[in-house]
């Protein structure tokens, strides 16, 4: 289990997901239940280049975009893909299972109060 | 919600379902039908599946499932004289896309005897003539600045463009009741009929996007429901 004041970002989240965009892209989602949980990740800001670049093995140049939602309560990651979609040697055509490295890195996170 | 009745300041489009051949529940169509839509129109193909089916020419979805859906909306449009547009026909959208489609709407008609006048609009472009245009400096990259080249063309199976609303118009135009059409932007199959009876073109296209993958845009999310927007004059 995490430690005091250390959370995984899929224990803070509603949920972290991934998805195809297009061919070429990688889009990773973390959503939030309330605007207060959003709020406080936001301020903790646990998330830049370098870290989603070496959470996924991949060249920071090729964390495109990290975008906060605020009328989602979600935070929006695109990546460009290592391999196309259905390409040779490529294994998630969907995209659909690249969201666990997000899902369980570990973050600060202030005790509620 | 109240039945919405067309006139020429508000128009209602049906998507039955947010992709051909997922099948659509009955009841949905009933509601959706019960709120007298001017046009059907949907979407029946994706890039999500991968390059492997447009290259193969081959549909991703079944063709009894496809039949199903398609004979419940041609038996709207023919009870209801209103068109029937599909875009991204057997799913890739290529030539052999379409002409699959046709063969499923073929069949479909002559056992129900319908003659519905019909247009197919194919949307596979020449490679030679795409060749040309990057020798020309007339292609630019979308997404990624990832530049096409001749090697890349030469090397794929199958190339399809994406049209957009204009064609559908063009073939309304033309007298078609039923558009069966190669790749197309989903977004605007669902909004070629408002746009061209005056609506506002980017209202239209944002109608499109949400109805696009059918009920998937409410809760419960089910694409395989039918969607159902109104647009009004003066939006």
């Amino acid at each position: 289990m995490s430690g005091r004041g250390v959370r995984t970002i899929g224990d803070v989240a509603q949920f972290v997901t991934s998805k195809n965009a297009g061919p070429f892209l990688l889009t990773l989602d973390i959503v939030f239940a309330d605007e207060a949980t959003y709020r406080i990740f936001k301020s903790v800001k646990p998330l830049d280049r370098h870290v989603i670049a070496g959470l996924y093995g991949i060249p920071e140049t090729d964390v495109l975009k990290i975008i906060e939602f605020d009328p989602a309560y979600a935070i929006k990651v695109t990546l460009r893909r290592p391999l196309s979609s259905g390409g040779l040697g490529e294994t998630d055509v969907y995209g659909a299972q690249q969201h666990v490295p997000l899902m369980l890195h570990e973050i600060d996170w202030p005790e509620a109060g | 919600m109240a039945p919405t009745a067309s006139t020429r300041d508000r128009m209602t489009v049906l998507a039955p379902e947010g992709m051909l051949g997922y099948g659509i529940p009955v009841r949905s169509m009933e509601e959706g039908l019960a709120r007298n839509p001017d046009v059907l129109a949907v979407d029946a193909g994706s890039t999500d599946p991968g390059p492997y089916y447009l290259g193969a020419g081959v549909p991703f979805t079944s063709r009894r499932a496809v039949k199903r859906d398609l004979a419940m909306m041609l038996d709207a449009a023919h009870a209801r004289r209103i068109p029937v547009l599909i875009g991204s026909a057997g799913g890739g959208g290529g030539r052999p896309h379409v002409e699959w489609l046709v063969n499923v709407y073929r069949e479909i008609c002559r056992e129900r005897g319908y003659r519905f006048p019909t247009a197919t609009i194919q949307a596979e472009i020449d490679k030679g003539w795409l060749k040309a245009k990057v020798a020309r400096g007339q292609v630019t990259p979308l997404d990624l600045l990832d530049p096409l080249t001749s090697e890349t063309i030469d090397a794929a199976t199958r190339i399809v463009a994406q049209m957009g609303d204009e064609p559908f118009q063009k073939a309304l135009d033309l007298g078609a009741e039923v558009v069966i059409a190669g790749r197309a932007c989903d977004a605007s199959v669902i909004a070629a009929l408002p746009i061209r009876a005056g609506f506002d073109q980017a209202l239209a296209i944002h109608m499109g996007k949400i109805l696009e993958c059918g009920g998937a845009a409410a809760y419960p999310r089910h694409g395989s429901h039918s969607g159902v927007a109104s647009p009004k004059a003066g939006d």
